[in-house]
This record gives structure tokens, C-alpha cells and sequence, in this order.
């Protein structure tokens, strides 16, 4: 994987580092083959769930003999089923998310997390798609689990370019109609939309039993406005331009942001959202790292 | 409100540098493309009329600064109540002394000067060290600041007094000078003084308006306070010499002294004096008759002593000034009065000017020399009193040699030439020849003028305004006039420049024009003395009038030059590098030739310096009189409160403005100071992404 064409978008020496992490699933699974996941049904795996009453039509073979000597009832021994599971990486496209600085802009970031994320789920058996919308829906790649699909995603990291305003409401929407079986979903975006909207967005997948985590990818200046003077500021997505003297409204802008920040978070929690605050600064390995070692703490703590 | 540094108040337009920049830091913002505008707008719209308030105020309280800043650089003067709020003493002082001999006179167990000082150091004491004090004394007239308060102004004034005159409109005047120089605040001059009319000089009427409109033109206030020592004193005796000559006659050499006295009253009392001729002593009585007395002394002299000196004391004088009880005289050879006749050798009016300035060589001590204008260069024109110009006027080195000459006391008078002359001597030139024409008809020479004229008739140019109560024309001692209007001048040069005229003809062209050149004169006469030009040839005035001239020259000259020549004090200085010893003291003499009346020797040279005339005067001003010379400058006298005259006078109050500028700064501080860690939002990074409840809120 060190083709130097996927180089702005891979890298070689953390996907090293996190080849020993493995990706979990907080919830049960709903695959189509025999995956690491934890799956609703019962199945063949050597973990034992629970025992039940045999009931006709039972495969014989199922019977607790041991349980049927001693007490002389048929029990029917059953156990978990382990699945593979869908992985849907939902990158936000929009003009906004070019902000920051060349190399280091959000979209850059979050093609990183992307490929990195695809990349170790292709390795541990799991299907991966992608979305990636701007006003609309820009790419959708079905999940596969073949590494040649790996490179078509690829393919589709690198040649991607934010454009036009942030459809992801909408779009989120449509998604968690379009996905009805449960599914993991990351979704890497800046969220610059109506928060309440957003969450009604996060409600809907969760409705819908998604597996959901959130990356929410902010830039340095967007956080501090960090600015000494007067700025004519041009709004990257519908280019309406606003002058305002930095100094002046820092006080008032830091609130909003704080504001807005909180809402999310809350939001994210409400609806079992993994969240994740990225300040683009940031190494992008230890984000993905951590992310894996919580998930699989969560996963043992479970079993 | 005035101000003592107005120019400074061009930098008031700095005061609009805090909105030039601002503006100019709005007009230079960048254009940035930025994602997060939902949070810019929701910022802007919050953004609350404070954050705008407290703009605008920040930059009020930065014009303020720098406004407050430049008006406490401008020296403001406030009165009223502003300056109510403060205290009525002055920023400074400046102490003017007066150590003439006359100042000299006993109170008590005090001189006036130990009085005046000693009452004005305690009067300093009550204003404290906050107070800058300057002493001006009238010996140097350079203002000294007294470093170390009052407590070191008893060791900066002096106390000793010298022999020298005051000359207290000078000493104003480099006292205002100061104060325009210095530009310090609210100023106070003390003057202690005996009154002395010669000292004050009244009569320079001008002068003195000049001076106190100078120092009420000052935009600080300054005030006088004068401390008057007039105290009368009829007893005192003052012994001045008028001449000392050694005089050989038949037989013998004697010295004769030409004593004068002058007394507060006109008692007669009979004076002791004593005598000192070359250390031996001699005494003498005088009765004295009246309030001013002139005594001859005659004293045998030896055969062969050329000059010597001496000194005449008056004895047992309890009148209370022992200043003016002694005068100094040196003698010697009588002394030749050279005059320098240059002109062409043989030319009749070179040869009558030569006779004309030494009519009588063999009896009198007045000589002439004729000197050819191509021999000029060769002489030294301080060996002459007077020297007659007879030849176009000099330029270049010998014009400035000869200024040289007349600055140091010399006399130059100067007669037109035939030829027309375009050179400039001291500012003076030649006009024009014209000659005098009747009805078309001119005349050869001033004797047809006088033949042609009729019954009362005076034909030529006519002098009719000169002066005949001092200078070249003036009466004779017998009280007659010089016939200077029966002068027939029939040909005249005018005289182009500024200067005294002395004599003038009808037409108001000057006939006679003197300009003062340094300590001596230049002097122009439109007339050649030949029979062509005026009847001057005559001599009836223009012998007088060179004898006069020359005898002015004589004294001109600086004594220095001369043996014998008397001096007076403080008004014949030592000019630099000259170094006069005291003849009573040797060489550990202390006494200061400049200050002190005594012998003072250089070299081969021996003077006499004695206190100036005008010091022996007695006539003394009322203080009321010294009060009107100041015009509507406030003069206090020491017994009034001069304080308390000031209370309407401006203030300083520049640290005033410096309190709000440092108040406004202090406030700017405030307004632009960041908020406190507990109100500041910050947001709190997790390296991991991972955001806890706590980090969210």
C-alpha cells in the first residue's frame, strides 16, 4: 500500500502501527457471511448464548444429552452467531471543508481517516462503501469486501475535491432510508448546518439501529479566531462576504462556537453517537487509535 | 489659558493618530475565505452596542492621552480657579545683586549688600527647595543657577562688594533675555538695590519701556520685588581723583592732584586726608565748603622719578562707606596726543589738517604726522588718538585694520575727496559732489561766494542745525559760540549711511555724521578744508572742532595703551589673555582688576582704577520712581507680600495634564485588558478526538 498515488491519502507507517487494532462494532451485526461480529441470530460459533425448550422440528443434533440424562427434559443448547458486518464512510464534500491549509485543509483530514478506516476494514474481512455528498450525493460505492474494491475507493478519495454548499442533512436523511440493514456508519464532516436539524438527521439512523460514529472535523482559526486584524471574510460556499473586525466579535464568536459545539455533543449522546472532536492539528493516527482501542474495550466489556 | 511652548500645540493634530490608524487598519484588512460563517454572523449579530462602546472609547482615551500629552509639552498657564487649586509660589526665582561700592555703605554692622542678602536668603527660605533659584549678578551678568536649594544661596550670592557701577537695566534685561531663553514657569525677579539714580538710568526712557514691555510681554508671569536700601546718609564723604600730573618747572618736579569731594551735605567740615606717593605718606587738610568740593594738592617729586603712584584715603570718616573714601592715581611723562594726518603729502588740505591738529607742537603735548596713503599699511593706528582720513576711503585689510582701531577707542574722521568715492567705511559713504549754484552761476571758491554776496546775504550751502551744548561744536568754556553758521560752504559731499548727525545744513543734508564703532568712533565731515570747498580754511571752527575731537580720541583710547591713564572699574575690563597685577599686592595680590579700584601693573604698563563717576553720585530714585520705570510689571517692595500680589497671576498646571494623560492611558489599559481566565471561552482539546461531558460544557 505504499503506492505513491495514494500517498496524500495513506499512510504507510500508521496503517503499520494500527495493523494489530481491530475495527468493533458497539452493536450486534446483521451480515451475510461468518465475520468477528457479533450477529442478532443465533449461530455455530463456540460462544454458548443461552438455553431453550426444544420445540418440534428442532434439529436432534441440537439436544443437551447430558441435560436430557439428568433431568429428562430436551433443552436445545444454542450459540452466538458471528457475522461480518457493512461499513458505510460518509465523507462531507462541501466547499467548507477545503478550509484550511494547503495539505492540512479538513477535507485532506478526513480523506485520511477514510482510506486508513476502509483500509483496515477490507484487511479484517469487513465490507466498506462509501457516500461522499456536497449539495448532493457526489459518489455512492456499494460495500464490498474484495481488496480490488479497495482500490476503487481509493481511487475515489483521491480524485474527490470539495464543491458547492453542504447537502448532509438531506442527504443523511435519504442514506438512513436508503440503509435498512444495520450497518456501521462514520461520518466525517465540519457539520457547518442547523444543529437541530442535523441531530433530527442522527435520530433518524439511530432510529434505524446504525452503528453511527462521528467524526466532526474542526480547524484551528475556526475554533479561536485567532485574527489581529480587520478581515473581510467570504464565505467559502455561497461566497456572501462579511467584514468584521476579529477583536471585536471574538467574545461573541467563541460563544457561538461553544454553543454549537455543546449542542452537538449533547446530540451525539442522546443518540448514541460516537463523537469525535478532530482539531485538524491533530495527528490523525492517534484519533483513529483511539477510536479502535474504545470500541474494543467496549466490545470485551460486553462479552 | 497662554502657553509658554505654543508651537508645541501644532501637535495637537497627533491627536487624531489613534483614528488614522484605526481607519487605516480597517482599509488594510485581507480577504479570507472562511467555512465557519454561520458562527461569524451569529457573532455579529450578538456582537453587543458595548464591544462598539468600548471601541470607540478605547480610542477616546488614546486621543486623550496623546492630546493630554502635548498640551503638558505646551507649558498651558491657567488662572482662575485652577489656579486657586494651587500654591501661589513661583517656579523661580531670579536674584539680582548688586555689589557697586555704593552698595558698599554701612547699616550698622552690615554693608547694604550683606543686608540685602542676607534678607533675601531668608525670604528664599520661606519658599522652600521646590523653588529654582538663579543669581544674577551685575559683575558678570551671566544667570547662574544655584544647584542645592536655598541652603546653598548664601554661598553662590557674593557678598563682597567692588568698585565697580551697577547697571541695573542691563542686568533686567539679561534677566528677561533669561527668562525668553529658559521659558521657565512663573517667575519672580528680586532686586535689592540702593536706588542709585546713575545706576538705575531713568532718563533712558525708551529703554525702559522697551524692557518692561519685554518682561510683561513674557507669557509667564514675572514679577519684581524690590528690596529698597536707601537709607539717606548725609555724613558720607566721597574722594575722587580728577587729575594726576607730574609737572616739572623751574626747578623741581612736583605732582599735582586734582582732588574732587562730594558730600550728602552741604556743612562745611574740614577732611583729613592721607597721601601715599611711592610708600611713603603725606597728609593733607581740605576744607570742604559745599556738597561737592575740587581740591589741588601739590607734592614735590623726586628729579628722576618718571611715574610712580599712590593713593589718597580720607581719615577718621565714620560716614560709613569706606568704598568711596580712597582714589588711586599713577603719573608720569605728560602724554603725546598723536594725530595721523593721511593724505597726499602736498596738497593743502592735508597740510592744514596737519597743522590744525597740532596747531603748537613745542608747548603742548599735541603732534602730527603726515602719512602718504601708499604708507598706510605700514602703521600702527594705536599709537595715534586721532587719525584725519584725507584720502578716498580705505577698503580691505586697511579698512578692517582701521575698524580694529576705532573698535578698541580709536578716532577716525574722514573728509571728502575731489574725485568721486564709492567706498564704504563702517557703513558710512560719499554722496555726490555738488556745488553750490546761484541763479546758474556756480563760484570758484568760498570767497566769491562772499564777494558776490549783498547786504546780509549769506551765499553757499549754511549749516543751521548743529549741536552747541556738547560734542565737536559745542561752546567754548567762556560760553561762546563756534561761528559754524558763517561758514560759507560752497561745495559739499553728503553723508550716506546711519549715524549721530552733529551738524546739518539747511536742506537737512548732514554736514557732520559720527557713528560709535565699538569703544570708539568713525566720524564723517562733508567738507574738504580747502578754500574751493569752505571757509573752514579759516580755522575758526575747524581748529576747535579737531582739537576737540582729538581730545576726545585721547580719552577714548583705552588707558591700557597709555601709561598713567586713569581707569574706572567694571567699565575697563581686561580683554582676554591680559593679566593685571595689583601694584599694593604683588603677585599674591587677590584683588580683581575688573571689580576692584587699585594700581594694577602689566608688564611695563601701570594704571589707576577707581570707582566710575557715576558711582559717587548721590542722587537716589524713590522706590515709587523705580516702580513707574517697570510700567504695568508688578513691583513689590520687600515689606509688601509680593505673594500675595500674584493671585490673579497664571499658573503652570502641565503636571496636570500629565495625570490625565497617565489616567487615560490607565482606563485604555482597563478597557482593552483581556478577560479574566474564568470568563474567557476556551475550548479544551482532547488529543484523542474523544470529548468528555465536562470538556463539552
Amino acid at each position: 500500500m505504499n503506492d505513491s498515488a495514494y500517498s496524500e491519502i495513506l499512510d504507510g507507517d500508521v496503517l503499520t502501527r494500527l495493523s494489530g487494532q481491530f475495527l468493533h462494532a458497539r452493536q450486534p451485526m446483521v451480515g451475510n457471511i461468518v465475520g468477528h461480529h457479533k450477529s442478532p441470530f443465533r449461530g455455530s460459533s463456540v460462544e454458548f448464548a443461552e438455553y431453550r425448550k426444544y420445540v418440534a422440528g428442532d434439529d436432534p443434533r441440537l439436544l443437551d444429552w447430558r441435560v436430557l440424562a439428568r433431568t429428562d427434559r430436551y433443552y436445545i443448547r444454542e450459540f452466538e452467531a458471528d457475522t461480518n458486518l457493512r461499513c458505510y464512510v460518509v465523507i462531507d464534500c462541501s466547499k467548507s471543508m477545503a478550509f484550511g491549509e494547503k495539505g492540512a485543509r479538513k477535507f485532506d483530514y478526513a480523506r485520511k481517516i477514510a482510506a486508513t478506516l476502509s483500509y483496515m476494514l477490507v484487511h479484517q474481512g469487513d465490507a466498506v462503501g462509501m457516500e461522499i455528498f456536497d449539495d448532493g450525493v457526489a459518489m455512492d460505492i456499494p460495500p464490498r469486501r474484495n481488496p480490488l474494491h479497495l482500490r476503487y475507493i481509493f481511487d475515489t478519495l483521491a480524485g474527490a475535491e470539495p464543491r458547492g454548499e453542504t447537502g448532509l442533512v438531506a442527504e443523511l436523511h435519504q442514506f438512513a432510508e436508503r440503509i435498512r440493514q444495520r450497518a456501521m456508519v462514520i461520518i466525517i464532516s465540519d457539520c457547518f448546518c442547523d444543529v437541530d436539524e442535523l441531530l433530527n438527521c442522527f435520530e433518524h439512523l439511530h432510529f434505524q439501529k446504525h452503528d453511527f460514529a462521528l467524526f466532526h472535523l474542526l480547524d484551528p482559526l475556526e475554533l479561536d479566531l485567532d485574527l489581529d486584524r480587520p478581515v473581510r471574510f467570504q464565505d467559502m460556499e455561497s461566497n456572501d462576504v462579511l467584514l468584521a473586525e476579529p477583536e471585536i466579535i471574538r467574545e461573541q464568536y467563541l460563544e457561538a462556537v461553544q454553543e454549537y459545539l455543546v449542542k452537538i455533543h449533547e446530540g451525539c449522546n442522546k443518540h448514541n453517537a460516537d463523537y469525535r472532536r478532530v482539531v485538524t492539528d491533530q495527528p490523525y493516527d492517534q484519533i483513529i487509535a483511539d477510536f479502535l482501542i474504545e470500541r474494543e474495550q467496549l466490545a470485551k466489556g460486553r462479552g | 489659558m497662554t502657553f509658554l511652548q505654543p508651537f508645541m500645540l501644532w501637535g495637537l493634530l497627533l491627536g487624531l493618530l489613534p483614528i488614522l490608524i484605526h481607519l487605516f487598519n480597517r482599509l488594510r484588512h485581507r480577504k479570507l475565505p472562511w467555512a465557519a460563517m454561520m458562527f461569524l454572523r451569529m457573532a455579529n449579530r450578538k456582537s453587543t452596542k458595548y464591544a462598539k462602546v468600548r471601541q470607540w472609547l478605547v480610542l477616546l482615551f488614546r486621543m486623550l492621552a496623546v492630546l493630554a500629552l502635548i498640551f503638558a509639552l505646551s507649558r498651558p498657564l491657567a488662572g482662575g480657579w485652577v489656579k486657586g487649586m494651587m500654591s501661589g509660589k513661583p517656579d523661580v526665582i531670579l536674584i539680582l545683586v548688586d555689589r557697586s561700592a555704593s552698595m558698599g555703605a554701612s547699616l550698622g554692622e552690615q554693608t547694604r549688600l550683606e543686608r540685602a542678602v542676607e534678607t533675601m536668603v531668608e525670604s528664599a527660605k520661606a519658599y522652600g527647595d521646590e523653588v529654582r533659584y538663579v543669581v544674577l549678578e551685575h559683575t558678570d551678568e551671566r544667570p547662574r543657577e544655584v544647584k542645592g536649594g536655598v541652603a546653598a544661596l548664601p554661598n553662590v550670592v557674593g557678598r563682597e562688594v567692588t568698585d565697580t557701577a551697577a547697571d541695573l537695566p542691563t542686568l533686567l534685561e539679561a534677566a528677561a533675555d533669561w527668562f525668553v531663553d529658559t521659558k521657565p514657569g512663573i517667575g519672580e525677579i528680586w532686586v535689592a538695590s540702593d536706588l542709585q539714580s546713575s545706576n538705575w538710568d531713568p532718563a533712558t526712557k525708551e529703554r525702559w519701556r522697551r524692557l518692561s514691555g519685554k518682561i510683561e510681554g513674557l507669557p509667564q508671569s514675572v514679577r519684581v520685588r524690590l528690596m529698597a536700601l536707601d537709607e539717606e546718609m548725609p555724613a558720607n564723604v566721597s574722594v575722587r581723583l580728577l587729575e594726576a600730573a607730574r609737572q616739572r618747572t623751574a626747578d623741581e618736579v612736583e605732582l599735582v592732584l586734582k582732588l574732587g569731594f562730594t558730600r550728602g551735605s552741604a556743612l562745611p567740615v574740614e577732611l583729613d586726608l592721607e597721601v601715599q606717593i611711592e610708600g611713603q605718606n603725606k597728609s593733607a587738610t581740605v576744607a570742604m565748603e559745599g556738597a561737592t568740593h575740587e581740591h589741588e594738592l601739590r607734592f614735590p617729586l623726586q628729579q628722576d622719578a618718571q611715574s610712580g603712584w599712590g593713593r589718597v584715603e580720607l581719615l577718621d570718616q565714620e560716614d560709613g562707606n569706606a568704598r568711596d573714601n580712597v582714589a588711586y592715581f599713577v603719573y608720569g611723562e605728560p602724554i603725546q596726543a598723536q594725530t595721523a594726518v593721511v593724505g597726499v603729502p602736498d596738497q593743502f588740505a592735508t597740510r592744514f589738517l596737519n597743522l590744525a591738529a597740532a596747531p603748537d607742537p613745542a608747548n603742548t603735548n599735541q603732534v602730527s604726522k603726515v602719512i602718504a596713503p601708499t604708507a598706510v599699511s605700514r602703521e600702527t593706528w594705536t599709537d595715534y588718538a586721532m587719525v584725519l582720513w584725507q584720502t578716498p576711503l580705505p577698503t580691505g585689510e586697511e579698512a578692517d585694520r582701521l575698524t580694529e582701531y576705532a573698535k578698541a577707542g580709536g578716532l577716525v574722521v574722514c573728509f571728502p575727496e575731489d574725485a568721486s568715492d564709492n567706498n564704504t567705511f563702517n557703513g558710512l559713504s560719499w554722496g555726490e559732489l555738488k556745488r553750490f549754484e546761484q541763479d546758474g552761476k556756480t563760484f570758484d571758491n568760498w570767497q566769491a561766494l562772499v564777494a558776490a554776496e549783498e547786504e546780509q546775504e549769506h551765499l553757499g550751502f549754511r549749516i543751521t542745525s548743529y549741536s552747541d551744548s556738547e560734542g565737536p561744536l559745542q561752546r567754548t568754556e567762556e560760553g561762546l559760540y563756534l561761528p559754524v553758521d558763517d561758514l560759507r560752504v560752497n561745495q559739499r559731499k553728503a553723508i550716506q549711511g546711519d549715524g549721530l548727525v552733529q551738524a546739518a545744513f539747511e536742506d537737512g543734508v548732514p554736514w557732520m555724521m559720527a557713528k560709535t564703532v565699538g569703544k570708539g568712533q568713525v566720524v564723517f565731515c562733508g567738507t574738504q578744508p580747502t578754500d574751493m570747498w569752505s571757509s573752514a580754511t579759516e580755522g575758526l571752527v575747524l581748529v576747535p572742532m579737531l582739537q576737540r575731537l582729538l581730545a576726545e580720541g585721547e580719552a577714548m583710547m583705552s588707558g591700557r595703551y597709555v601709561q598713567g591713564h586713569l581707569l574706572s572699574a567694571g567699565d575697563d575690563r581686561a580683554a582676554e589673555g591680559e593679566r593685571w597685577v595689583s601694584e599694593e599686592g604683588g603677585e599674591n595680590s587677590v584683588k580683581d582688576f575688573n571689580l576692584q579700584a587699585g594700581v594694577y601693573r602689566m608688564g611695563q604698563r601701570l594704571v589707576a582704577v577707581n570707582r566710575p563717576v557715576r558711582e559717587d553720585a548721590l542722587i537716589s530714585l524713590e522706590a515709587d520712581e523705580v516702580k513707574a520705570l517697570f510700567g504695568a510689571v508688578p513691583v513689590a517692595l520687600t515689606q509688601e507680600r509680593a505673594a500675595d500680589g500674584g493671585a490673579d497671576d497664571p499658573q503652570e498646571i502641565w503636571r496636570w495634564f500629565l495625570v490625565v494623560m497617565a489616567l487615560a492611558l490607565l482606563i485604555e489599559g482597563i478597557l482593552i485588558l483581556p478577560k479574566g481566565a474564568d470568563e474567557r471561552v476556551e475550548f479544551q482539546r482532547s488529543a484523542t478526538g474523544k470529548v468528555s461531558t465536562e470538556q463539552a460544557t
